[in-house]
C-alpha cells in the first residue's frame, strides 16, 4: 500500500462525511442526541434538545 | 523460538490433561514437585550440553514434561473449593436463605433496558440465621444482577463510576443454575469458568436491612478506571455524532457494547427482525465483539500506512504496540481484547526483532499468548471465546500458506471449473434451492464428484492449451489474500468449532464476510478516530460529525448486506459434521425414533397445565369479582389510563395518542410491550407527566368515550 492510497483514502472519507454534513440537515449534534434518547441509558445527552412539534400541533387534522 | 513453542504447547496439553483428568488437591503439590524437579533436570541438560555432548533433544523433552505437570498442576489446582472460607461454601439453592455479602465491585457494569450487571469480589459473607460474625472469604467471586425495577439502585449502580465501589448486598447467595436440559448448556459451569460461584439478584429498592449499601464510593484499579471514563468519554461523542441505530453498532464494534444492540431492530422497514438475530443468521457476529479481529484490523492498517511512509519494521513495532495498548484502555481492557493484544504485540515483536518469518512469529506469538491467558484462568481452555479466537489466528498460520500453494494451482480450465464449482454451490445455499433438498446427506456425494471432476478436467485440458490466461495467481493480490484468510478461516474454526458451540451454521457467512470485513476495517480506525477527535473541546464535535457522517453510511451499507444475507442464505441446525451426517445422514429416522417419547412429553404437560388450572382458576375468579366490586363504587376523577398500560394497549384503544408517542420518540414497534412507567422512564420523564399528557389528548380529542 503507498502513501498516496492512505492520502486517498482519508480525503475521500472526509469528502463523504462533509457531503453528508452540508446535504443532510437532520444531520446536527442535537437532532442526532434526540434519537438517541433512552438508548444509552448512562450516557448523558449533551446540549440542548431541539424542541419538537407539540402533540397538539401534530394532532391537528 | 521453536523450542519455547514447543515448551508452550506442552503447558497448553497439560491444561487439557487436567480438563480431562482432573487431581484431587492433595496431588496438586506432587505436580508442582515435578514441575520443579524437570525444570532443574533441563536447566542441568542445557548447560551440559553447551560444555559437552550431551543430546540438546533430552534437555528439550524434560523442559517440555516440567511444563506438562505445570499445566496439568495449574488446571487441578483452579478446584480447589475444600476451602470453608471460599464462596461457595456460601451458596444456597432457597430464595429463603438470605445472606449478607461485603465486597468490591470488580467489572465494569453493564447496563440492559431491564438490569445492571457486574461482577463482585467478596472480601467478607455472612448467612443469616447461620453465621453470628462475619466469615472470611478467601476465594470466589459473585454475579451480581439488579433489575428495573430496584430504581434507585439500578441507576446509582449503572454507571462505569461504580467499578471500585465496596458495597454490602443483603439477599441470597444462589448457586448458578445447571444445564435444563441433560448435556445443554450450563450456566453454572460457565459462570464457574470465570471464577463467580454464586449469583445475588436485587428486584426492589426497599427492605430491611436495605438491599444494597453502598460502603465506600473508592476507586479501583487506576488504569482502568481512567479506561472506563475514556470509553464514557467516546459514547458521549458517539451520542452527538452518529444517529440511533447506527450509534449501537459503532459502540459494540469499537468499545464493545453490545447491550444497547439487544433490542435494536433492522433499519429495513417491515422487517420486525432484530439487528444482533440478523448478524447471527449472516455470520457477522464476530465484528461485534472486541476481540482478536479488531485487534488484528488494527495492527494491519497500521502496519499498512507506516509501511507506506518506508518506516522500518524495528521503529514500526513500538508504535503499534503502543497505540494496540491505547485501544485495549478504550475499549474498556475486556478479556478478549486483552487476549488479542497480548498475542499482536508478541508476533509484531518478535517479527520485528527476530529473523524468523511472519509464519514463525506468528505461531510464537499465539503458543506464548496462549500460556500466559491459560495459566492466569487455565479455565478458559474450555471457553467458546478462547477456543474460537485461538483456532481463528491458528488456522491463519497453519492452514493459509499450504491453501494459498493448492489455489495457486488452479489455471486455465482447471480455474473456470473451479470458479464454476463454487458459483454451483453459492446456488445451492441459497433459500430456494436449500430448502428443496430433501437428504442432507446427498451433499457430501456432490462434493466428491465435484472433487473428483477437478481431477478429470485437470488431465483432460491441460493449463497451458485452454484459457492460459486464466489463473488464480493473476487475481489482485487484496483479493487473493482475503479469499486464502477466510478459507483457512472457515475451514480450521467456522466449520467444525461454530457447529461444535453453537449448533448452528452460517451459510451466508463466508460472503457476507467478504464486504463485512471490510468495511470494519473502516468503520473501527473512523470511529475510532472520531471517538478521540469528539473529545477536543470547540471544534472536536465537528471533526467527529464529519468523520462519523462517513461511519453512518458505512454502517447502513452493513446493515443492508447483512439484511441481504438473511433474506437469500437459510441458517441450518448443524450439530457436528460427522462422516455419518455428510455421506448417510437422515434425520427422519431420528425423529421418528424420537417422536413417540415427544408426544408423551406433551401429554405429560397437558395433564400438569389440566392440574395447575383447576388450581389456579377459582382464585383468579375470586380476585376479578372483587375488582369488579371495586369499580362498582364512583371514582373521583376519570382514569383512562394507568402506568401498568402497555403502549401497544393505550394505541389500540385511543389512537389519537400516537402522536404524543411520536413526539417523545418512542418507536411504539420496538417499545409497544413495554408498560408506560418504563416506557417514561426510559426517554427521561415522570410516569405522571407522560399519563398527564396522554389523558389531555384522550378529553381533547373525546375518544374516551
Amino acid at each position: 500500500m503507498s502513501a498516496r492510497i492512505v492520502i486517498a483514502f482519508v480525503v475521500l472519507a472526509l469528502g463523504v462525511g462533509i457531503a453528508v454534513v452540508l446535504l443532510d440537515p437532520s444531520y446536527r449534534p442535537a437532532k442526532i442526541a434526540e434519537t438517541n434518547r433512552g438508548v444509552f441509558v448512562n450516557i448523558p445527552l449533551d446540549g440542548p434538545a431541539e424542541p419538537a412539534e407539540s402533540a397538539e400541533a401534530q394532532s391537528q387534522p | 523460538m521453536r523450542r519455547l513453542v514447543f515448551q508452550a504447547y506442552c503447558f497448553v496439553v497439560g491444561v487439557v490433561m487436567g480438563k480431562i483428568h482432573p487431581l484431587t488437591p492433595d496431588r496438586v503439590p506432587l505436580l508442582y514437585s515435578l514441575f520443579v524437579i524437570l525444570l532443574v533436570g533441563s536447566l542441568l541438560g542445557f548447560v551440559r550440553a553447551r560444555r559437552s555432548s550431551f543430546p540438546v533433544a533430552v534437555a528439550v523433552a524434560l523442559f517440555g514434561m516440567s511444563c506438562f505437570f505445570l499445566g496439568w498442576g495449574r488446571y487441578s489446582a483452579s478446584f480447589l473449593l475444600n476451602d470453608p472460607g471460599h464462596i461457595s461454601n456460601f451458596t444456597s439453592a432457597s430464595l429463603k436463605d438470605r445472606a449478607s455479602v461485603e465486597g468490591v465491585i470488580v467489572t465494569d457494569p453493564e447496563v440492559f433496558a431491564e438490569r445492571v450487571t457486574f461482577t463482585l469480589s467478596p472480601i467478607r459473607a455472612r448467612r443469616a440465621g447461620r453465621d453470628d460474625e462475619y466469615q472470611d472469604i478467601s476465594g470466589g467471586r459473585v454475579e451480581v444482577t439488579v433489575r428495573r425495577a430496584a430504581k434507585e439502585w439500578y441507576q446509582e449502580l449503572g454507571r462505569s463510576d461504580a467499578y471500585g465501589w465496596r458495597i454490602r448486598i443483603n439477599a441470597p447467595i444462589l448457586s448458578p443454575p445447571g444445564p435444563a436440559n441433560p448435556r445443554g448448556f450450563s450456566y453454572r459451569e460457565f459462570l464457574n469458568d470465570q471464577d463467580i460461584y454464586g449469583v445475588q439478584t436485587i428486584a426492589v429498592a426497599w427492605g430491611s436491612p436495605p438491599p444494597i449499601e453502598i460502603l465506600d464510593r473508592g476507586e479501583g484499579f487506576f488504569l482502568t478506571e481512567w479506561a472506563l471514563s475514556i470509553k464514557e468519554k467516546i459514547l458521549a461523542v458517539y451520542v452527538r455524532t452518529i444517529p440511533y441505530p447506527q450509534s449501537t453498532f459503532l459502540a459494540g464494534v469499537t468499545l464493545g457494547v453490545r447491550s444497547t444492540l439487544e433490542n435494536t431492530q433492522c433499519i429495513v422497514p417491515g422487517h420486525g427482525a432484530l439487528i444482533l438475530d440478523e448478524c447471527r443468521v449472516a455470520g457477522v457476529t464476530h465484528v461485534l465483539a472486541v476481540s482478536g479481529q479488531h485487534v488484528t484490523i488494527l495492527s494491519g492498517v497500521l502496519l499498512a500506512i507506516l509501511s507506506s511512509f518506508r518506516i522500518p519494521l524495528r521503529v514500526q513495532a513500538p508504535i503499534i504496540i503502543l497505540v494496540l495498548l491505547l485501544f485495549l484502555i478504550i475499549t474498556g481492557m475486556p478479556p478478549s481484547a486483552m487476549r488479542a493484544t497480548l498475542m499482536n504485540s508478541l508476533t509484531i515483536f518478535f517479527l520485528a526483532m527476530s529473523r524468523g518469518t511472519f509464519q514463525s512469529s506468528l505461531m510464537f506469538g499465539i503458543a506464548e499468548a496462549a500460556v500466559v491467558v491459560l495459566f492466569i484462568n487455565p479455565k478458559n481452555i474450555v471457553q467458546p471465546a478462547f477456543t474460537l479466537s485461538f483456532a481463528a489466528v491458528l488456522s491463519l498460520g497453519l492452514i493459509s500458506w499450504p491453501l494459498e500453494k493448492i489455489l495457486c494451482r488452479l489455471k486455465g480450465a482447471l480455474f473456470a471449473y473451479s470458479a464454476g464449482c463454487v458459483a454451483l454451490a453459492t446456488l445451492i445455499c441459497t433459500k430456494p434451492f436449500y430448502d428443496a433438498i430433501d437428504r442432507a446427506g446427498l451433499l457430501g456425494p456432490i462434493g466428491l464428484l465435484a472433487v473428483g471432476g477437478a481431477f478429470w478436467v485437470r488431465n483432460r485440458f491441460p493449463s497451458d492449451t485452454v484459457w492460459p490466461d486464466l489463473a488464480y495467481e493473476k487475481m489482485p493480490i487484496f483479493l487473493r489474500i482475503f479469499i486464502v484468510a477466510q478459507g483457512a478461516i472457515l475451514i480450521g474454526m467456522m466449520f467444525p468449532l461454530s457447529s461444535f458451540y453453537f449448533g448452528r451454521m452460517s451459510l451466508a457467512g463466508p460472503y457476507a464476510n467478504l464486504i463485512a470485513i471490510p468495511l470494519t476495517g473502516v468503520v473501527v480506525p473512523l470511529g475510532l478516530l472520531a471517538g478521540l477527535v469528539g473529545m477536543i473541546p470547540g471544534v472536536g464535535t465537528f471533526l467527529a460529525l464529519i468523520l462519523n457522517a462517513t461511519n453512518d453510511c458505512l454502517v447502513k451499507l452493513f446493515f443492508l448486506i447483512t439484511h441481504a444475507s438473511t433474506v437469500l442464505f437459510p441458517f441450518p441446525f448443524i450439530e457436528n459434521l460427522t462422516v455419518n451426517r455428510l455421506f448417510l445422514g437422515d434425520q427422519d429416522h431420528l425423529l421418528e425414533r424420537i417422536a413417540p417419547a415427544v408426544r408423551e412429553v406433551i401429554r405429560g404437560l397437558r395433564h400438569h397445565m389440566d392440574e395447575e388450572e383447576a388450581g389456579l382458576f377459582p382464585v383468579l375468579e375470586r380476585t376479578l369479582a372483587e375488582q369488579d366490586a371495586a369499580r362498582a363504587t364512583p371514582a373521583s376523577a376519570p382514569c383512562h389510563v394507568d402506568e401498568t398500560m402497555t403502549v401497544n394497549r393505550v394505541v389500540q384503544e385511543f389512537p389519537r395518542t400516537k402522536p404524543v408517542f411520536d413526539q417523545l420518540f418512542v418507536s411504539v414497534p420496538m417499545e409497544g410491550c413495554a408498560c408506560l412507567d418504563e416506557v417514561a422512564w426510559r426517554h427521561g420523564m415522570e410516569a405522571q407527566e407522560l399519563l398527564k399528557q396522554l389523558e389531555g389528548v384522550i378529553a381533547s380529542c373525546g375518544c374516551a368515550t
